[in-house]
């Protein structure tokens, strides 16, 4: 009876232990390390960073935290421009997955009901494969020798190839390419859950179909548009693969930074400063959707 | 009103699908082209496979690959279903909070900043403690983090959808909790493990930003390969490649959606039984047991 | 007060409770589910707690079963203390409401689960779990699965599952909530029978009275995590102990009024609202002009249309406003000069209308003294 007790005691305690100390040490304990390499300075040493805490000579405890590196980063235009070019194409390709997922979400809804199955397997499946491949497809479509200019040019629509690798444009459509299901699949649970009698409630009542849309369904899709926009935006903003295979040099965007400052520069600090600034802005997107998506209190 | 099919919505998801599924037929089709261009038709050809059959960095990086993701898989699954067990299963404790927010940010982190930070906790860790080098090992540790809170999400999700009167009606038959775990739970979660262990082997397979950050000098996983190899340029190799990769998949999804779509049709997790619903609420005074 | 005949496990001094409840209280934040409950159940009851939604009844049962471990108090199984054994130790089982039957296990399996973890031998286990299925009708079911049974069926493998290990005591929450009427009432007279026949004690949760009344040789009713009384099915609906358990058992006329005066088996009250004087048989002491609650259930009121002198005891007049015709019974609603309305009913003996009164007619209206219950406030 006792080592049975001491085992169900300490077995519920092992469940929580084991995979709360892999996460602790393999995830939390990372970040504080970035936080604190982050407020360190840059020296030429290995590692390239300097200590927070050391001993002088003299045997005293020396304690130095240095925010350089986040003045840095406000007042460099390089890393500004990066902000923005990666919350403004972010923001776009996010907008522009809702505005074809939505419809795609609500069409699948709509079909016989044999056929959502099948279909959303057929939006999810692509995710299985290759990501680095299926942007890589894109390469060869948008190439200014690549099958949309060959097949537009044999077409006679123009007669010059059409410049999209290396733009903005192709970023777009990489970005929404990968990341399409994403919107898809959200929308269409909160599209599902929904209670089809209220429609049906809105119709009785005079409501002709697009009102009924406008008044009950999109509002009542919010929390998947929101899971949609947010599944889009926040891997968007540290892209790195789609900017550097599909984008031109001129549009920097913030991966595309920390992995050059890390790898090339071996600017350790600032990189890590970067992160961390990323990592806000990530926390305060998941804290307002949080806000957003609580349930309004039951009467 | 709710199966109403318009044209212009079914034009739409043609056109949606097209569009998700036309690059991927690209590939497949250059892949048998016989010119090195890629991009432009010149006939049939299976050369670019003979020639990916010949190049040994690709085919040992493919190894490697899929050794992480046998690893990562495994131990993602264990760790995923632990998380998930915790998450639904064992009520309150300290920290419950803190875990549930660790066990759903990696899903949602920038590949960027985890590779990073991993990075440079492998660093510091070697640095101090000799332990551990970089190389497959901690690509596997890296992948394990993220690819386990995706295996938690899929098993909570079954868990909840699964009656935790099972498991009482189990340990009221006089079964301990470990008999509970492994002749109740487990039975029933299998499907989700599997989907699970699938998923976490394919995020390995597929990841370069984190595995670029936390590999060593040495070892090259498949999509660190073929990153370097897409940066020069289109190849017809890589096409042929992803033609093999995307063959894999369909093949395994398909085989995996008939196996689970037959198993979950006889384990349905209450047999046709609905709690009648007392007083327009469910049961009388019953909470979940985590509350 | 009437006293009826009670259960003879209570009176018997040698018999000692089975389940014993010692001020049990289980809250969940600040809430108590369950609330200072002491509850004897002896060997061979079919005890039924009775409550509606949220009343603590399940919480009740989980507690007895192991589920949720109590905040204070002890429960006690034929005196020994149960409190901090774990659900797989105690020897109480439990039919659950969804039934909770394992999906990936044959009938035979799921039957036969408790037995294996007890470690019983291969051959004994079969026998045992072949009897089992013998005794519910089910021996030619033992290799399906759940689901492809019907609900009935499902019920019946709930309750072999948990028979099988001879409990101290079957708990069953909702047995027949999932059952549609017809078969729940045949399931009745079968769990009835099952129970003489094994002489295993049951507690039952349910939230129909009619369940309670015709399963039960005693209901604990409850209400806010409290048991407002206990006893036989009779005394319960005769014998109300308090407003809460008048109203939620069967149909009631409560009335307010004050004592004006008694006597050795006589108690009259005036009631304003009936405009009349009540007068009972019985009652607890109460100081002279104390306010106190009069029961009257509708079926013990009489009527007729032709006038009766005035200023009798138990006796008002009124305007029929509505006869709803139920089948079997037609309810009356009777509208005093003050405005109250009364309820009546009456059984429907004959095929034909025309013995009801109609709208709008008067009504004179008796009881007799045995049948007022007097409630304290």
């Amino acid at each position: 009876m006792k080592s049975r007790d001491w085992l169900r005691s300490h077995g519920r305690a092992l469940v929580i232990v084991v995979p709360a100390l892999w996460l602790g040490i393999f995830f939390l304990m990372p970040f504080l390390n970035v936080l604190k390499i982050s407020l360190a300075e840059q020296v030429i040493a290995q590692p390239p960073y300097s200590p927070l805490f050391y001993f002088s000579e003299s045997g005293d405890w020396h304690f130095k935290v240095s925010l350089d590196n986040y003045r840095d980063l406000f007042n460099d235009d390089l890393y500004i421009a990066a902000f923005l070019n990666s919350t403004r194409i972010a923001f776009i390709s996010a907008v522009i997955c809702l505005l074809i997922g939505y419809p795609m979400a609500y069409g699948i809804m709509r079909t016989t009901p044999s056929w959502r199955n099948p279909l959303l397997m057929l939006v999810a499946l692509p995710f299985w494969t290759s990501f680095l491949l299926r942007v890589y497809a894109w390469i060869g479509i948008l190439n200014n020798t690549g099958i949309l200019n060959n097949a537009l040019l044999a077409c006679g629509f123009i007669d010059r190839p059409l410049v999209i690798m290396k733009t903005e444009v192709a970023i777009y459509i990489g970005i929404v390419y990968s990341y399409l299901p994403f919107v898809v699949l959200p929308v269409y649970s909160t599209l599902e859950k929904m209670d089809t009698t209220l429609l049906e409630a809105a119709a009785d009542l005079g409501a002709r179909p697009f009102a009924a849309f406008l008044k009950i369904t999109l509002p009542l899709s919010w929390p998947g548009i929101l899971a949609g926009f947010s599944l889009v935006f926040i891997p968007a903003l540290g892209e790195f693969v789609i900017p550097d295979l599909l984008g031109g040099s001129d549009t920097l965007m913030l991966g595309h930074v920390l992995w050059d400052e890390f790898f090339a520069n071996r600017a350790w600090p600032i990189a890590s400063a970067v992160a961390i600034v990323m990592l806000l802005m990530v926390l305060g997107l998941l804290v307002l959707q949080n806000k957003v998506n609580r349930p309004p209190p039951q009467a | 009103m709710n199966t109403r099919r318009s044209p212009p919505m079914t034009l739409w998801l043609w056109i949606c699908f097209a569009f998700l599924y036309f690059p991927i037929l690209s590939l497949i089709i250059y892949s048998f082209n016989v010119s090195k261009l890629v991009t432009v038709w010149a006939g049939f050809s299976t050369q670019s496979y003979a020639t990916l059959w010949k190049n040994r960095q690709i085919l040992e990086a493919a190894l490697l690959s899929v050794q992480i993701g046998l690893a990562t898989a495994t131990l993602a699954v264990v760790f995923g279903t632990l998380l998930a067990l915790c998450l639904t299963r064992l009520g309150r404790f300290r920290g419950r909070s803190l875990l549930g927010g660790l066990a759903s940010a990696p899903l949602v982190m920038p590949e960027v900043i985890t590779g990073l930070s991993l990075l440079l906790l492998f660093v510091s860790l070697e640095k101090t403690f000799g332990w551990p080098k970089r190389g497959a090992l901690t690509i596997v540790i890296a992948h394990t983090t993220f690819a386990m809170a995706y295996v938690a999400v899929i098993v909570q999700s079954r868990l909840s959808a699964m009656s935790v009167a099972l498991e009482e009606a189990a340990q009221d038959l006089g079964a301990h909790p470990p008999a509970v775990f492994f002749q109740i739970t487990l039975p029933l979660i299998a499907p989700a493990l599997v989907a699970g262990w699938l998923l976490a082997f394919t995020l390995s397979l597929d990841d370069l930003v984190i595995a670029s950050f936390v590999s060593g000098p040495g070892a090259s996983t498949l999509p660190m390969v073929i990153y370097s190899k897409v940066r020069l340029g289109l190849s017809p190799e890589v096409n042929a490649l992803a033609s093999l990769l995307i063959l894999l998949v369909a093949l395994g999804v398909t085989v995996v959606g008939l196996l689970l779509g037959q198993k979950s049709r006889d384990h349905r997790v209450v047999p046709g039984v609905e709690v009648k619903k007392v007083d327009g609420r469910l049961d009388d005074d019953r909470r979940p047991p985590i509350g | 007060m009437i006293r009826h005949k009670k259960h003879p496990a209570l009176h018997d001094p040698s018999n000692i409770p089975l389940l014993e409840l010692r001020c049990i209280t289980r809250k969940f934040g600040v809430f108590p589910a369950v609330n200072e409950v002491s509850l004897n159940v002896y060997r061979g009851e079919i005890f039924c707690l009775l409550g509606g939604s949220g009343c603590g009844k399940t919480t009740l049962l989980r507690l007895i079963a192991g589920f949720e471990k109590p905040d204070s108090g002890k429960i006690l199984l034929e005196g020994q203390e149960l409190t901090g054994i774990p659900p797989y130790d105690r020897p109480v089982n439990m039919m659950f409401q969804s039934y909770a039957l394992f999906p990936h296990m044959t009938v035979t399996q799921n039957v036969g689960f408790g037995l294996k973890q007890a470690g019983l031998p291969k051959n004994s286990l079969r026998t045992r779990v072949a009897e089992m299925l013998a005794l519910v009708k089910l021996s030619e079911f033992g290799a399906r699965k759940p689901h492809q049974l019907s609900g009935g069926q499902q019920q019946r493998v709930a309750l072999a599952r948990a028979l099988v290990l001879q409990p101290k005591i079957l708990l069953l929450d909702e047995p027949l909530a999932a059952l549609d009427r017809k078969l729940r009432e045949s399931t009745q007279a079968e769990l009835k029978g099952l129970q003489e026949q094994l002489g295993i004690t049951f507690i039952v949760v349910t939230h129909d009275q009619n369940e309670a009344m015709s399963l039960a040789t005693r209901i604990g009713v409850m209400n806010n995590g409290k048991i407002q009384q206990t006893g036989s099915p009779r005394e319960i609906y005769e014998s109300p102990a308090n407003h809460f358990v008048a109203n939620f058992v069967g149909d009631v006329n409560l009335f307010e009024g004050e004592l004006i005066e008694w006597g050795p088996e006589f108690f009259r009250f005036r009631v304003h609202e009936a405009d009349c004087i009540f007068r009972s048989s019985a009652a607890s002491e109460l100081p002279s002009g104390a306010a106190a609650s009069l029961a009257l259930r509708p079926e013990k009121i009489a009527f007729s249309c032709s006038p009766m002198p005035n200023g009798q005891d138990n006796a008002t007049s009124g305007t029929l406003e509505s006869v709803t015709y139920l089948g079997d019974l037609s309810l009356l609603s009777v509208r005093l000069a003050s405005g109250r309305r009364i309820k009546i009913s009456r059984p429907n003996a004959q095929r034909e209308e025309q013995d009801l009164p109609s709208r709008g007619q008067t009504l004179y209206l008796r009881w007799s003294a045995d049948s007022l219950v007097v409630l304290p406030k």
